[in-house]
């Protein structure tokens, strides 16, 4: 080769590098390529390199994450990640038929969750009211629980029904890779590569909305977010659209689809032998969505770490999240909001935004009683700027990234005077993700931690086997001898293990977390070389019959029981069963 | 006719459905219109120009691609080169990079990626001391320094 190259290869300007040839690099190439020289090295393990070839690669965008470095760590791990799901056991669940030895009722730690093939790779994973969605980097779907277990199924029937289970992951075969999923209590809503949505009532027939606003090129939607009776659809340019697949007109429309499949035996969604379910898609075109009315006036937020200079725009919101029958967002600038009620259409039409200012202006934050009761191990933060936002049920979070991270923790009912709960574990330890059950909690850090609080729920703790944890361990029994049905609520967010499996401890990291009802899921990565093996149990005897409508006792295993974790009645009235 | 003034003072007449291929010239002359004045070219000689025209009068014809598309969402990223291109694109480094460079400046995306795919074609499974030597790269790590790294980086096996 000529030693008097003009232009060698580090003179092409870094942009052309990182955006135009790193891309057409496989890792190994992009790897080597690395190892040449200082500058290689620097340049090819940018953040931004390994976070465009996840996604082109793995199908993995980090949604739903707050997570702003660590990509490359997360590229290696993908080879090979491991799905981890506990808690609550009706329902078909966890996924498996038979579970590990127990002392107690649900599964009180992660068990690994295998697939029928081996090169499955997931990459993103979603909690539903009695079900669990997961991803693959080929973009396919995979379900397991049941998408509603109040509605009776026969064996016979397919997914057509909502009440059949998947007693183990099955694979829907969609027209189109998916890229993202997001579910509600009986229902889910997905993105898929073409920018159209996709919403689920049962698993065998999923239809799509061809509404001319979600088809915008000029604002695609960005972000498809369920709440428990509504899906919506933020849009790039910040507006949000919401459907009620669980009232009229769109009940009534599904109900007529339904009807009319019905009578083709092709449509019924059964599953094949390699439990793979053959969607029978149809679509939606006269549905008009509801557009949310635009935000009210927001103030400019100081010590955000931004330049006033560079909020010219107004604010538009970012980031949503759906509850119960409210929605959550946050601006580019930092401003969490609320609108409500969103318990149907004619309701909606009467909701408004609420600017909730405790959760978005640092001046507040300094002011809340954590930062001001004495404890001088937590210091109140010098810049706050807000922006993700997560939610379920009664609960959400509006959280700020990097290693002075804040995480805000507030209810539906939360107006523009409430105070955010704000929990000293987990602030300043770059939280990514909150994931809120039911009654339980969980937290992952860009370390790759999993933090869990709030009540047992048959184990969506996932912090142990509370016989085998020592007494008054988070998780575990209380330290005063007397034992209890139930393991108390545990307050402090505490760490979650996922070697229960193994022989000996390791190290693991979780790059996600779901949680919904009262379980918990969770993508796992072993980066030893060895850690491609799959986790082992001792299994319990066959085989104790469950009664998938037994309920345990209220969360701190005292008291009268509870109501049952789903309400039900909301979405299907009249057709409750008294659980 | 478009009339382009390369950095060796070279003037080029091209018809204006060839150029329109480089999304700057586009832009240059529908926001500029008609004109008689030469656009300059200061980052372009001619010699690079030429063989640049060259492309952009094969594909005169050819629809061109939508503007705004982000590559590493978009499109494929094989390293399937067509048969003409592969042709086109059979010059020396120096060539290769003054391809790459002037695409770049003329905001000519296929022609980019043409460049670039040959480049990771060229360095396609060969080692870390195969890419150097090909590319004349300087090790400037220690022993122990490579050492290091080459044990972080010894991974991606499978894909």
């Amino acid at each position: 080769m000529d030693s008097n190259i003009m232009i060698p290869l580090m003179e092409l300007p870094i942009e052309i590098l990182q955006d135009n040839l790193f891309p057409f690099l496989p890792a190994r190439d992009l790897l080597s390529l690395t190892c040449t020289s200082k500058f290689f090295l620097t340049l090819c393990t940018d953040d931004a390199v390994w976070k465009r070839k996840l996604l082109a690669d793995f199908n993995y965008s980090g949604a739903g994450t707050a997570r702003i470095s660590g990509w490359k760590v997360i590229y290696r791990g993908l080879h090979k990640p491991k799905v981890y799901v506990w808690g609550e056991t009706a329902n078909a669940r966890m996924g498996v038929v038979d579970l590990p030895k127990s002392s107690v009722y649900g599964q009180p730690f992660p068990l690994q969750l295998k697939f029928p093939s081996t090169s499955t790779r997931i990459v993103s994973i979603a909690a539903g009211g009695m079900s669990f969605y997961a991803l693959d980097s080929e973009g396919s779907l995979h379900v397991w629980g049941t998408l509603d277990g109040n509605t009776p199924a026969l064996s016979s029937d397919g997914y057509s029904e909502a009440g059949r289970p998947a007693y183990t992951p099955h694979k829907l075969l969609m027209p189109s890779p998916i890229r993202s999923i997001s579910c509600g209590r009986l229902h889910a809503s997905v993105l898929d590569s073409r920018n159209k949505v996709w919403t689920f009532v049962n698993w065998g027939r999923p239809f799509s909305i061809n509404s001319p606003t979600l088809l915008d090129a000029a604002s695609p939607p960005v972000q498809v977010e369920c709440g428990w009776g509504f899906s919506s659809v933020l849009t790039a340019s910040g507006n949000i659209y919401v459907w009620w697949p669980f009232s009229d007109p769109l009940a009534r429309i599904i109900q007529e689809n339904q009807q009319s499949m019905d009578s083709d035996p092709d449509k019924k969604a059964k599953p094949t032998e390699a439990n793979e379910i053959p969607c029978a898609t149809y679509s939606i075109d006269s549905l008009a969505l509801t557009k949310l009315p635009p935000l009210p006036d927001l103030p400019a937020l100081r010590k955000t770490g931004v330049d006033p200079e560079d909020n010219q725009e107004p604010p538009r919101i970012v980031q949503i999240a759906g509850l119960d029958k409210h929605l959550v967002g946050v601006t580019d600038q930092g401003h969490v909001l609320k609108f409500g009620v969103l318990a149907d259409e004619s309701q909606s039409l009467n909701g408004s935004w609420e600017y909730l200012h405790h959760f978005s202006d640092i001046s507040h934050i300094r002011g809340h009683k954590v930062f001001n009761d004495g404890n001088k191990s937590l210091a109140a933060p010098d810049t706050m700027k807000i922006t993700h936002v997560t939610g379920n049920f009664q609960h959400f979070v509006a959280y700020s990234t990097g290693s002075s991270s804040l995480v805000l923790i507030g209810e539906d009912s939360a107006t523009a005077v409430t105070e955010p709960d704000i929990k000293p574990e987990l602030q300043n330890r770059s939280v990514i993700s909150v994931a809120i059950g039911d009654w339980h909690n969980a937290a992952l850090t860009a370390d790759g931690k999993v933090l869990t609080w709030g009540a047992f729920s048959s184990g969506a703790l996932g912090l142990g086997d509370p016989a085998k944890l020592p007494p008054g361990a988070p998780g575990g029994y209380p330290n005063d001898g007397q034992r209890r049905r139930r393991p108390p609520q545990v307050d402090t967010p505490s760490p979650v293990r996922f070697d229960w499996g193994t022989k000996e401890p390791r190290d693991r990291f979780a790059f996600a977390i779901t949680a919904a009802g009262w379980h918990t899921g969770a993508l796992v990565m072993d980066l030893n070389p060895d850690g491609d093996e799959d986790d082992e149990y001792e299994m319990e005897e066959p085989d104790q019959p469950l009664d998938p409508h037994e309920y345990p006792l209220n969360p701190d295993g005292q008291g009268p029981p509870i109501l049952p974790p789903f309400r039900i009645g909301i979405h299907r009235r009249g057709r409750g069963r008294g659980v | 006719m478009v009339l382009l003034l390369t950095s060796d003072n070279e003037m080029f007449s091209v018809a204006e459905d060839v150029i329109k291929r480089s999304a700057y010239i586009k832009n240059m002359l529908e926001d500029v219109g008609e004109s008689d004045l030469p656009i300059p070219l200061p980052n372009v000689e001619s010699n690079v120009l030429v063989k640049i025209l060259e492309y952009c009068e094969h594909y005169r014809g050819e629809p061109l691609p939508a503007s705004d598309v982000d590559p590493a969402e978009i499109g494929d990223r094989s390293l399937d080169i067509a048969d003409w291109d592969q042709k086109y694109m059979a010059v020396d480094q120096e060539m290769l990079f003054e391809i790459i460079l002037a695409a770049n400046y003329l905001d000519i995306k296929s022609l980019l990626d043409v460049g670039c795919k040959t480049v990771a074609k060229m360095m396609k499974g060969k080692s870390s001391e195969e890419i150097r030597t090909l590319f004349n790269i300087a090790n400037d790590f220690t022993p122990e320094e490579e050492a290091q790294i080459r044990k972080e980086n010894a991974w991606a096996e499978c894909r």
